[in-house]
């Protein structure tokens, strides 16, 4: 602002220069030699003072000078042909250089505009970069937008941005005071793919003009203006909007990504759960298979003694067979991303209710805490994750060997520990046959425990904890999980 | 006479398996595969006989769910019902007791518990229109709820209004899973139903005052994620 009015100080300085000067030296100098100090003011008079200021202050001075110092004097219209020539040259000259100059000017502001434009697309450019957050992206474009003294002249602006899911979707995040037919505007820009409304060559009479927020294959949303925009304002504004659909194109394209990613981990684990599963179920389905239809084909030929063992091992798989099909319902449920409900337990308790539940319970040796200790925990759940652990002992460990459940607290966290008197599995074995199982390959649960294996380290993360395993100095299960501070007793 | 029991089960297998199980122990089974046709059943029974001693009801039939029956079922009627349920969660279990239920069992299960519960309804039910239990006697535990003593093989133990309180709970449903909720709720009052802490640390205090081990109970049975049991009155 400062600039301006000094520049028209200057401007109008000049021309009162002129003036003096020229009234001074009219008895030294032939007018021939004023006109030069009028296009010298004139020129210098056009470079600092608006062009149409200019172009006044020209026509009154040449106008002037035609009246003051050309003969006769006191008269607009020369006597001699060659002075009104003069005149007239004098004149058009002056008109080329104000007309240069104007052109100059405008040449110079479009290019300061140009130059503003680019540092603040290039700024927008890093904002995309560093944001990944659409809402924030949003507010950013407006503040950017308006920023400026033009953005402000052409406020308030609108925007239209929709959910950003692999999914299309329609739902728009509004930010400014919309009305819903504008709405339709929105819509009419993303399906045209084009900028609308009055001085955009499309839906002329539109009241708004709605530059669509556009990716490559899908429209994303739009800015509105309610004021007519400048050719060049508008096509920056759409350059922003561009930007900013391409931004959201990268951003859909990476959910697409992790979506497909997630998808084929799920369909691995799947495969890796059904054949576990076929495993774990078949194993004990042939044994009540085999002998049950012993028992029928040949009941003649067996002893009572015998009958009653085939129905004994009937009795058992079947009892197994329903742990399994136990554990998978938990895993599925878990799989599912169900809250666990977990209330305070008392340790001694669940390890009660766990024994009870135990056919090989004198071989278990148990080690807790003397007092009753409290543990935040879904008790269905631990039980069944430490049920596992003793059977996978009972069945995979060395025969009638003692198996031991230990318990303890510290550092925030309870322990517990499943122990076997041998090296059923290394250190390596058991790490290997966990990952390839939930990495889905199939020759990680030849044994029959993947399942098992599985649910305990699913209800380990239900519960914020994890499932860990040593071969030191025996093979050792370790169940971890991270407690919360205790109550206030009142 | 025998106890009448009342099937309703609509696995072909099952039903033949626990009808042919049932009668072999002496009980009158009738058999019903869907939810119509046990509501026949009840509303042809001829009147000059009894109203059958047990249902066993099993939730998941073909046309609707169990719980639809148990709506019929008198609360202080000579009937008792026993749910199959493939669910064990707290929840779904109270929502069956509180509907009239007067046991569960979850599939699936061995016959040896299937008589069991039968058992115990069928006291359970004799004993419903009692009153309240006033004396609890079991294994040298002896407990007075009107004059508030307890006694350990003869000798007195000194328990808290809340212990007591817990135990006298416990005494009124002896033999019966008490939820957790109904005790925090009956104890400490509606509002501490999720304060299960409470629960345990007295439940540990109670223990250890009657001598008794978690781990291998003697009165008080932990039913994990459900409640407690005390053992059954031998008074009853």
């Amino acid at each position: 602002m400062k600039v301006k009015t000094l520049a028209l100080s200057f401007g109008i300085g000049i021309w009162m220069l002129a003036w003096w000067a020229m009234l001074r030296l009219e008895a030294h100098w032939d007018f021939t030699n004023l006109a030069m100090i009028l296009m010298l003011a004139s020129t210098l008079a056009a470079v600092l003072l608006p062009p149409r200021l200019a172009a006044l202050a020209l026509v009154v001075s040449v106008l002037v000078f035609d009246w003051r110092f050309i003969e006769p004097k006191g008269s607009l219209v020369p006597h001699l042909q060659q002075h009104l020539w003069f005149w007239i040259s004098l004149t058009a000259v002056n008109i080329v250089v104000l007309a240069l100059m104007a052109y100059l000017r405008i040449q110079l502001v479009r290019s300061q505009q140009l130059t503003a434009h680019l540092g603040q697309l290039n700024q927008w450019h890093q904002i995309l970069l560093e944001n990944q957050n659409t809402t924030m992206l949003a507010e950013h474009l407006l503040t950017q937008l308006t920023s400026t003294n033009e953005g402000k002249q052409l406020a308030p602006l609108q925007v239209a941005l929709k959910h950003i899911s692999p999914q299309a979707s329609s739902v728009y995040c509004l930010w400014g005071a919309w009305q819903l037919e504008q709405l339709a505007g929105v819509d009419a820009a993303e399906a045209e793919r084009r900028a609308l409304g009055p001085g955009t060559g499309c839906y002329e009479r539109w009241q708004d003009v709605v530059l669509p927020i556009l990716g490559r294959k899908y429209a994303y949303g739009a800015l509105v203006s309610p004021c007519v925009l400048p050719d060049v304002t508008r096509r920056y504004w759409q350059l922003m909007c561009d930007q900013l659909g391409a931004f959201c194109d990268r951003k859909r394209a990476r959910q697409n990504e992790s979506q497909a990613i997630a998808q084929l981990e799920q369909e691995r684990t799947s495969k890796a759960i059904i054949a576990a599963v076929s495993h774990d179920f078949r194993t004990p389905l042939a044994t009540i298979i085999g002998a049950s239809s012993a028992l029928l084909a040949q009941e003649n030929q067996l002893s009572h003694a015998e009958q009653q063992a085939q129905l004994q091992r009937i009795y058992q798989q079947a009892q197994h067979l329903s742990r399994v099909s136990q554990n998978l319902l938990q895993l599925a449920r878990l799989g599912s991303d169900a809250a666990v409900h977990c209330s305070w337990e008392d340790v001694g308790e669940m390890v009660g209710s766990l024994l009870s539940q135990l056919v090989f319970k004198s071989q278990v040796h148990i080690h807790l805490p003397e007092r009753a200790q409290l543990i935040w925990c879904n008790s269905v759940l631990i039980n069944q994750a430490l049920f596992n652990l003793l059977e996978n002992a009972h069945r995979y460990g060395p025969a009638n060997t003692a198996i031991h459940l230990s318990a303890h607290f510290t550092d925030q966290c309870w322990l517990w520990r499943v122990q076997d008197a041998g090296l059923s599995l290394t250190t390596e074995q058991a790490r290997a046959r966990q990952k390839a199982f939930l990495q889905g390959e199939e020759a990680a649960h030849p044994s029959g425990v993947g399942l098992g294996l599985a649910l305990c380290e699913a209800i380990a993360k239900a519960h914020k904890g994890a499932l860990t395993f040593s071969s030191e100095p025996s093979s050792t299960w370790q169940l971890a999980l991270p407690q919360p501070p205790l109550p206030k007793a009142d | 006479m025998s106890a009448e029991i009342l099937l309703i089960e609509d696995d072909a297998d099952l039903r033949h398996t626990l009808q042919a199980a049932l009668s072999c122990e002496g009980y009158r089974v009738t058999s019903a595969v869907s939810l119509r046709e046990a509501r026949a059943l009840l509303q042809h029974r001829p009147a000059h006989l009894p109203p059958w001693d047990i249902w066993l009801l099993d939730l998941n039939l073909p046309d609707g769910s169990g719980c639809e029956l148990l709506q019929h079922l008198p609360s202080k009627g000579p009937t008792a019902c026993i749910v199959i349920t493939a669910h064990a969660e707290e929840e779904r279990v109270a929502e069956l007791l509180d509907a009239g239920a007067d046991g569960y069992l979850v599939k699936p299960f061995g016959v040896l518990e299937l008589f069991a519960r039968i058992r115990l309804a069928l006291r359970q039910r004799g004993n419903a229109n009692r009153p309240l239990p006033q004396r609890y006697q079991h294994q040298g535990l002896e407990v007075d709820l009107a004059s508030h003593q307890v006694s350990l093989n003869g000798q007195p133990c000194h328990l808290t209004p809340k212990e007591f309180a817990l135990l006298s709970c416990l005494i009124a449903r002896s033999g019966q899973l008490v939820l957790q909720r109904q005790l925090l709720s009956d104890v400490w009052g509606a509002q501490a139903v999720e304060h299960s802490h409470y629960l345990r640390l007295y439940m540990a205090q109670l223990r250890q005052k009657l001598g008794d081990s978690a781990l291998a109970p003697r009165w008080l049975f932990t039913e994990t994620g459900l409640g407690y049991r005390l053992a059954r009155n031998e008074l009853s």
